[in-house]
């Protein structure tokens, strides 16, 4: 019986190990800044463990209604179906089109991006480039990246004739960056990041405004989201702590350190 | 007390495939009854979020790279074992062998990442975008390769035991005994470790989505985009709500028949070898 003694031992020191936990789940964009916000907020609050798991913001939302977690991350703003929640906006983050550093195009217009994306136009030197064929970079079904994408840019996912098909903005970017020939779309500070990781990748205005974190923040740049923080409940307690301090510009830097906009 | 584990753990065996079935039945029984079976299995487009759930491009473009990864792996894999077990000195076997056991212990992702940022741009200059079914397979014959070996090697350990003394009374040729004798005597047994590694193949979830494209479509050349089932799985299942999560178990309840059915055959193939 020392056998069973010992596994019964095994789980009981696993749920007494931490006083409490603070779970969030959702948008892999939110996550890297839920991640250090969590740091700091058990450094002030020890005692309090933060938990922090990705899954998308659709996952945000259902693990947020059905109690899964105690916050959702959901890095677009909530659908009409889903203002039973509670929201709590801490940045903003904008989508941005991608390309190549030795791409020779400058700019491209919404339509443009709207053909090359539906397969009309498949050779760069149709849009002032080189003689080279074009690989689409789309993003898989059930991304917030995606969601916003197709939303401003009023495409249907069957539309899109995508050469490959790539999971987080880490593979978009690593894509994009290994093909000269690529057009992508990851989020804004996502791609800064890469940049300044020496990634040989540019991004690309839109409607003639130029597509940096600048122009996030003060919301000219036509594809940008919010990211929240959603409870199914009003939060309290230590959770209600957590958000009041995710929401607050103490936060500040560490929202620019992962490429955001702050919006205080 | 250790025999009552061992029966518990025995019992696993089998329990589990048939807990992760029957959890694959409930969890696509939504799919089914929304969409059909036949949709499934046979309509070619895939955007769960319009409505569109065929997986019929997938299952092709799993079989597809996995038929196309042992082609490659077979050849190699068969030459290699001729050449280590009679032809190299014992000091080389020595070496390759240990090789080819490190070689199997290499995760996944890693030969994923390094088809990503190797192999792929390398196509992507005439075949851009270089992500493609052939890289797919190019990567997981590598992965397969050193299963096949160790494969292929313990079969012909345990039939020299018994024929390499009568061989070489003989006066066979290592030529004449491996591909006239060894080959012919096992090929149920081969065709079992085959089946095995075919079945690695077609399971196979980060290093082919990391190389093949991801674009749900049937694959009309070596170089067009593939998704497989798994890659599905691994690429939608984490933002997945509702039909759409049902059907990607759906992908999965697919998955494991077919890995079911090979495994199956495998055993049965292994069974009556040697019996003459």
């Amino acid at each position: 019986m020392k056998f069973f003694l010992l596994i019964s031992l095994l789980f009981s020191q696993f749920s007494f190990a931490q006083e409490q936990t603070i779970t969030l789940t959702g948008s892999s964009t939110i996550a890297p800044l839920a991640m250090e916000i969590g740091k700091r907020f058990e450094k002030l609050h020890p005692g309090i463990k933060v938990d922090v798991q990705t899954g998308g913001s659709s996952r945000g939302i259902k693990d947020a209604r059905e109690g899964t977690a105690d916050i959702g991350m959901v890095s677009r703003s909530l659908n009409p179906d889903e203002q039973d929640l509670k929201f709590f906006t801490m940045a903003k983050d904008g989508v941005s089109v991608i390309l190549h550093k030795d791409n020779s195009v400058k700019v491209l217009s919404t339509d443009q991006v709207i053909k090359i994306y539906k397969g009309e136009i498949k050779n760069w030197k149709e849009v002032g480039g080189r003689d080279a064929p074009i690989t689409v970079v789309n993003k898989a079904e059930g991304r917030s990246t995606l969601e916003l994408f197709l939303h401003f840019f009023k495409l249907k996912n069957s539309e899109i004739k995508a050469s490959v098909v790539i999971g987080d903005n880490a593979q978009g970017i690593k894509t994009v960056a290994g093909n000269p020939n690529a057009i992508g779309y990851v989020s804004i500070g996502t791609a800064e990041a890469a940049i300044v990781e020496k990634n040989p990748i540019k991004l690309i205005s839109m409607n003639g405004i130029e597509a940096t974190t600048a122009s996030v923040k003060n919301s000219t740049f036509p594809i940008s989201r919010v990211l929240n923080l959603v409870t199914k409940t009003q939060p309290k307690g230590s959770i209600k702590e957590f958000i009041e301090f995710s929401v607050s510009n103490k936060i500040n830097d560490l929202i620019i350190e992962q490429f955001f906009v702050p919006i205080h | 007390m250790f025999k009552t584990i061992s029966y518990i753990f025995a019992l696993i065996g089998f329990i589990l495939p048939l807990l992760i079935i029957i959890y694959l039945f409930r969890e696509s029984h939504e799919a089914i009854n929304h969409f059909g079976i036949k949709k499934f299995l046979f309509d070619p487009s895939w955007y769960p979020n319009e409505g569109l759930v065929g997986l019929a491009a997938q299952i092709n473009g799993s079989i597809a790279v996995a038929f196309l990864s042992i082609l490659l792996a077979v050849p190699s894999s068969v030459s290699f074992v001729y050449t280590n077990e009679f032809l190299l000195p014992k000091k080389i076997t020595f070496f390759n062998n240990l090789g080819i056991d490190t070689f199997s212990g290499i995760p996944s992702v890693i030969f994923g990442l390094w088809g990503l940022v190797k192999v792929v741009p390398y196509f992507a200059v005439n075949h851009p975008p270089g992500t493609s079914l052939l890289v797919g397979a190019i990567i997981l014959g590598m992965m397969i390769f050193p299963g096949l070996v160790v494969g292929i090697r313990g079969l012909i350990q345990t039939f020299n035991q018994h024929y390499q003394f009568s061989s070489a009374s003989l006066n066979l040729s290592s030529y004449s005994y491996f591909f006239k004798v060894f080959i012919p005597a096992n090929i149920k047994g081969l065709t079992g470790v085959f089946l095995l590694q075919f079945g690695r193949s077609l399971g196979e979830t980060m290093a082919v989505l990391m190389v093949t494209g991801n674009v749900s479509q049937n694959p009309d050349s070596l170089f067009s985009p593939i998704r497989t089932l798994t890659s599905n799985i691994a690429l939608e299942m984490a933002y997945a709500t509702g039909a759409h999560r049902s059907s990607l178990f759906m992908s999965g309840l697919i998955l494991a028949c077919v890995l079911l059915l090979l495994s199956l055959l495998a055993i049965f193939l292994r069974r009556d070898d040697h019996e003459y």
